[in-house]
C-alpha cells in the first residue's frame, strides 16, 4: 500500500496542464505552487506493482521535465526495507 | 485509527514532506492556502498524541510537534508556536522520527571476545567497562582516562559527564565533537566579548536589510532560517542576501550576489572592508570611542600539526592611530590579490556594512570556524560591526550559527571541555571553588590544568598516554581529521574503547564494549541552540531493548565505582533534580536559565531570563538586565573594561597550499539530506535515496583537462592518504577551478582520511576546509 510524493518539474508554460491530467489520475493529490513552476504530487496506489505502474505513466507524459521522490511508505505494517543493508557488505556485529 | 485515517494521515505527512523539500530545492517557493487546506487535517487525527520537541538534528533548534500512536513515532510537522521556525521544518526534521527505526539498531550491549562483539546483559557490560575504567586509572593515574562526547548531548547528559569526571575523577581529560566544530566561534566570543554566545536573536532576522553570509551554505545547512530570510526579501524590497565563499552553492543562487574567494583569503577580505569603512569615514566614531578598545596579538602562531605544540596568545593595547596603520596592508587592491576578488566588490561590501540607513546581519559557521585562523576570522567579523556599530541592536547582528542541536547549550553552557566547568574556567579558582561547592567534592579533587583538546586527545590515545575512551553520541572513526593515525590509535593493544551509540558505525566497529543508547525523544532531555534558546522535551516513547541514555550509563558506571552520591536523584526525576542543581552555576542576570517548569509548557526560552523576561539583545543596555545603563547605550560587561575588544589580525597563509604534486584545493562539509557522519540519515529511506553515496565535486573545465566524466571514477590523494570515489560535475554545487569538495557523511567513502589535522592554536579547532589533493581518474564505473 505505497504512499509516496514526489516534486514534479514541469516543462516550460506546462504547470497547469500537467497539474490538470495528474489530478485525474486515480490515487494523485496535486498541489501547484503560487510563485515557481512545480507541483507537489502524492500518490497512493494498492501495492508495489501499481505504484510502479503508476510511476513510469507520470515520467512518460511530455509534460513532465523532472520527477523526484521525496518521501516513501513508513506505515510500520509494510515498512521498508534497511536501505544501507545492501551497501553495508558485511556485519559489523555479531548476531 | 482506523486504515482509512491512517492512509490519509500518511498522505499528509507525504505532502508535507514534499513542499520541505521543494523549499530546499527551491528557496522561496510559496504553495499557498491549497497546501495549508491539505495539510489541515494533519493533526486532527483522534489516534495521534502531538508533543513538542525541538529537532534532533541541526543547530537551528526548530521546534517540532511529534505524533505518536500506539507507542510509536508516526509524524512530525514544525511546530507553529515556535519562534525558530514559525511551522517550518527541513527535510531533515521531516523525517526525524524516521530515524529512530532504521533495522539494525543497536539494542543490547556488546563486548569484544576472541575478536568479535558479542550480545552481553546490559548489566554485565556495565560492570565491565566500570572495572576497566578503575583498573586504568589505578595503574596509569587519572589522566589514563577520557570521555569524549558531543553537541547531540542532552544538556543533563553533559552535566553528568562533567561531574563525573571532573568532580568524581578529578580529571579533565572531557572533550566532545563541538571542538570540531564551533571552538572557534567560543574563542572569538571570548576574545571580543569575553563571554560566549551571540548577542542577537533569530529575530534580527526579521528586521535586517543586508544579509551578509560568510563562507555559510545556510541553503543546504540551516535552511529554516534561510527560507526566513528569503521571505524577508520577498516582503521587503530592499532587502539583500550576499554569499561570500570560496564554492558556489545552493545559497549562491538564491543570492542577489556571490562572490567566491580563494581559501583563508576571507582573513584579508574582512580586513580590507575595514580599510574602506575606516577610509571613506563610515566607522561610527562615537560607539567606537565609548564602547571598543583595540589590541594586538601574536602573529606567526603555527598550525599545531606537532605533538607537542602549545600555544598562548597575549593582548597589548594598541591605539586607533596604530589600528588604522595596520589596516594600511589591506587595501581592497591587496585583498583581490590574495582572494581573487574584484577590488571593486570589496569596496561595494564595505559600503553595505558602511551605510549607516543599513541594518546587517552576518552569518557564518564552518567556513569560518573550521579555519586554522578561525579565532581570527571570528574577531574580524566582529570587528566590522564594532566599528559601525552594527550590534546588538535589532537587525544588527553578528551571528555565529551552530551545527548540532545543543553545541551551545550543553557543551559551551555546561562546559564539557577539558578548560572548563559549568561556572568558568578549571584555571579560574573561583570556578573550581563554585563547582566543588555545588557538587559537595573537595576542591582540591578539581584540577586547574587543562589537559587534552580533542585532537590531542586521540594523538594522546595513539601515543598511549590515554588508555581508556568512552566516546558518546559522535563518530570519530568517521569525523576526525587525518582520520587513518587515530583509527590506528584506537586500536593498539592496550587501549579500551567503550561506545555509546543507536547504530553501528565505525566507531563502534573498533569499541571493546558497545552500549545502546536511547536516542533523543526516548528519554526526557533539553537542548540549548544557536540564539541563547534552551527546550526541553518528555519521554515520548520507550527506548527499545536494554538503551538507556548516555547520562544514565554514566550514572550507573559512576556508582560502580562508589561515585553514586554525586548522583543521588531516582531516575524518576533525574531531569528535574539535575537541571535544578545546574542552573545554579548561572544564576546571575548575565546567564540566568529558566525554571523547568515554564521550560516544560513554552517553545523554548532565551537565556539570560531575568523576572520572567527573556533577553533578546545582550549588551544593549535597553535590553539586557545585566548591563549597566550609566555606561550608556551598550555595556560590553564580559570584558573587565567593559568594551568590546577590535582585535588586529592579519592574513596568514595555510599551512598546506596546492603544488605540482597535490596541485588542487580539498574542501570538504555536509550536504542538505545527512546529519554530519550519516549513522541516522542514512537509515531514512528517502534521505538515503535522495543522497545515496559521497562525491567529489569538480569544476567542469578541470575534468575535461584530466579527461573525467560525470559519474566515472576519481582517485584522490593527499600526503596522509587516497580514496576513490565517483565524479560529480556541475551537480548541487561547483567549486572553481583548482578545488574540488567531498561531502563527509559516507562512511564508505572516509574523505577524512585525507584531511589534515592543522588546528587554530587558539581554539584548536581543526581546518577540514583547505588541504592539498591530486585527482586522477581511477578507471572503472562511479560506483565503488
Amino acid at each position: 500500500m505505497p504512499v509516496c510524493s514526489y516534486l514534479v518539474i514541469p516543462q516550460r508554460h506546462s504547470a497547469d496542464d500537467l497539474a490538470t491530467r495528474l489530478t485525474e489520475l486515480p490515487g494523485c493529490d496535486v498541489v501547484a505552487a503560487c510563485n515557481r513552476d512545480v507541483l507537489l504530487l502524492v500518490t497512493d496506489t494498492p501495492g508495489p506493482r501499481e505504484d510502479r505502474a503508476l510511476r513510469e505513466r507520470i515520467e512518460g507524459m511530455e509534460e513532465v521535465q523532472a520527477l523526484v521522490l521525496s518521501f516513501g511508505e513508513v506505515d510500520p505494517d509494510t515498512g521498508e526495507a534497511d536501505p544501507l543493508k545492501e551497501r553495508r557488505g558485511r556485519e559489523r556485529l555479531a548476531p | 485509527m482506523s486504515p482509512q485515517d491512517r492512509r490519509a494521515f500518511l498522505k499528509r505527512m507525504a505532502m508535507a514532506s514534499a513542499s520541505a523539500a521543494a523549499g530546499a530545492l527551491l528557496p522561496g517557493v510559496a504553495f499557498g492556502e491549497e497546501l495549508d487546506r491539505y495539510l489541515g487535517e494533519l493533526a486532527s487525527a483522534d489516534d495521534v498524541t502531538w508533543r513538542k520537541t525541538p529537532c534532533r538534528f541541526c543547530g537551528v533548534g526548530c521546534g517540532l510537534l511529534v505524533g505518536v500512536e500506539g507507542g510509536r513515532a508516526v509524524a512530525v510537522r514544525g511546530d507553529p508556536d515556535s519562534p525558530v521556525n514559525r511551522g517550518l521544518a527541513c527535510v531533515k526534521g521531516y523525517h526525524s522520527v524516521q530515524a529512530l527505526y532504521g533495522g539494525d539498531r543497536i539494542t543490547h550491549a556488546r563486548v569484544r571476545r576472541g575478536g568479535q562483539l558479542v550480545e552481553v546483559p546490559i548489566e554485565e557490560a556495565l560492570d565491565l567497562v566500570a572495572q576497566r575504567l578503575r583498573d586504568t586509572v589505578e595503574e596509569h593515574g587519572k589522566d589514563s582516562v577520557a570521555l569524549y562526547g558531543s553537541g547531540q548531548w542532552t544538556i543533563p547528559d553533559g552535566y553528568v559527564a562533567s561531574k563525573f569526571f571532573k568532580g568524581g575523577l578529578g580529571t579533565n581529560n572531557l572533550e566532545a565533537n563541538a571542538r570540531l566544530c564551533m571552538s572557534s566561534a567560543v574563542t572569538g566570543f571570548m576574545t571580543t566579548f569575553g563571554m560566549d554566545e551571540p548577542m542577537g536573536c533569530y529575530e534580527d532576522i526579521d528586521h535586517a536589510d543586508v544579509f551578509i553570509l560568510w563562507g555559510n551554505n545556510m541553503a543546504e545547512m540551516h535552511p529554516v532560517l534561510f527560507s526566513r530570510m528569503l521571505e524577508q526579501r520577498q516582503n521587503r524590497p530592499n532587502v539583500r542576501i550576499i554569499d561570500v565563499a570560496t564554492r558556489t552553492t545552493r545559497t549562491s543562487y538564491a543570492a542577489d550576489r556571490s562572490l567566491i574567494f580563494t581559501p583563508q583569503s576571507d582573513l584579508a577580505i574582512a580586513n580590507a572592508i575595514c580599510h574602506e569603512i575606516v577610509r571613506r569615514g563610515w566607522a561610527d566614531r562615537t560607539f567606537v570611542d565609548r564602547h571598543v578598545a583595540f589590541k594586538r596579538g601574536r602573529t606567526g602562531i603555527g598550525y599545531g600539526l606537532e605533538d607537542d605544540f602549545s600555544f598562548t596568545d597575549e593582548a597589548r593595547d594598541v591605539t586607533w592611530d596604530e589600528y588604522v596603520r595596520f589596516l594600511d596592508d589591506y587595501t581592497p587592491e591587496r585583498a583581490e590579490e590574495l582572494s581573487g576578488v574584484p577590488a571593486g566588490d570589496i569596496r561595494w561590501l564595505a559600503s553595505l556594512y558602511g551605510d549607516r540607513s543599513r541594518r546587517v546581519m552576518s552569518f557564518w559557521c564552518m567556513g569560518v570556524n573550521q579555519h586554522t585562523r578561525g579565532t581570527w576570522m571570528n574577531n574580524l567579523v566582529y570587528n566590522i560591526h564594532l566599528l559601525t556599530g552594527k550590534i546588538s541592536t535589532p537587525g544588527n547582528s553578528p551571528f555565529s550559527l551552530t551545527g548540532q542541536p545543543s553545541a551551545c547549550g550543553t557543551t559551551r553552557e555546561v562546559g564539557t571541555f577539558t578548560h572548563r566547568l559549568p561556572g568558568g574556567s578549571v584555571t579560574d579558582e573561583s570556578a573550581r571553588r563554585q563547582a566543588a561547592e555545588i557538587w559537595d567534592v573537595p576542591e582540591e579533587r578539581l584540577d586547574p590544568t587543562p589537559t587534552h583538546h580533542t585532537v590531542s586527545m586521540f594523538r594522546a590515545l595513539d601515543r598511549g598516554d590515554i588508555r581508556f575512551m568512552w566516546v558518546q553520541v559522535t563518530n570519530p572513526m568517521v569525523t576526525l581529521p587525518h582520520l587513518n593515525r587515530y583509527r590506528e590509535g584506537a586500536e593498539r593493544e592496550g587501549r579500551f574503547l567503550v561506545v555509546s551509540d543507536v547504530y553501528p558505525t565505525p566507531t563502534t566497529e573498533v569499541a571493546d564494549v558497545v552500549l545502546p543508547a536511547a536516542m533523543w525523544i526516548e528519554r526526557e532531555g533539553l537542548f540549548g541552540n544557536s540564539e541563547r534558546r534552551t527546550q526541553h522535551f518528555e519521554k515520548m516513547l520507550e527506548p527499545p531493548g536494554d538503551a538507556m541514555s548516555d547520562g544514565r550509563q554514566l550514572i550507573e558506571v559512576a556508582r560502580r565505582l562508589g561515585l553514586g552520591e554525586l548522583f543521588p536523584w531516582d531516575e524518576s526525576d533525574e531531569i528535574k533534580g539535575i537541571w535544578d542543581e545546574y542552573i545554579r552555576f548561572h544564576d546571575t542576570p548575565a546567564h540566568r536559565m529558566a525554571p523547568l517548569e515554564e521550560l516544560k509548557d513554552r517553545p523554548g526560552i532565551l537565556w539570560p531570563y531575568v523576572d520572567g523576561q527573556e533577553t533578546r539583545w545582550r549588551y544593549n543596555t535597553a535590553t539586557d538586565p545585566a548591563a549597566d545603563p550609566t555606561l550608556g547605550e551598550f555595556d560590553f560587561y564580559g570584558n573587565p573594561d567593559h568594551r568590546a575588544w577590535i582585535w588586529l589580525r592579519p592574513y596568514e597563509a595555510p599551512p598546506e597550499w596546492p603544488d605540482e604534486s597535490y596541485p588542487f584545493w580539498l574542501n570538504t562539509g555536509r550536504v542538505l539530506e545527512h546529519w554530519h557522519s550519516g549513522s541516522m540519515t542514512r537509515r531514512v529511506p528517502t534521505l538515503h535515496r535522495a543522497m545515496p553515496e559521497a562525491y567529489v565535486e569538480i569544476h567542469r573545465q578541470d575534468a575535461q583537462e584530466l579527461g573525467i566524466r560525470s559519474g566515472e571514477a576519481v582517485r584522490l590523494e593527499t600526503r596522509r592518504g587516497s580514496i576513490t570515489l565517483p565524479a560529480r560535475i556541475d551537480y548541487r554545487a561547483q567549486p572553481p577551478r583548482g578545488q574540488v569538495f567531498v561531502p563527509f557523511f559516507d562512511e564508505s567513502h572516509l574523505i577524512n582520511e585525507l584531511t589534515l589535522d592543522a588546528y587554530c592554536p587558539i581554539s584548536s579547532q581543526p581546518d577540514y576546509k583547505k588541504c592539498a589533493v591530486r585527482i586522477e581518474r581511477a578507471g572503472g564505473p562511479g560506483a565503488v
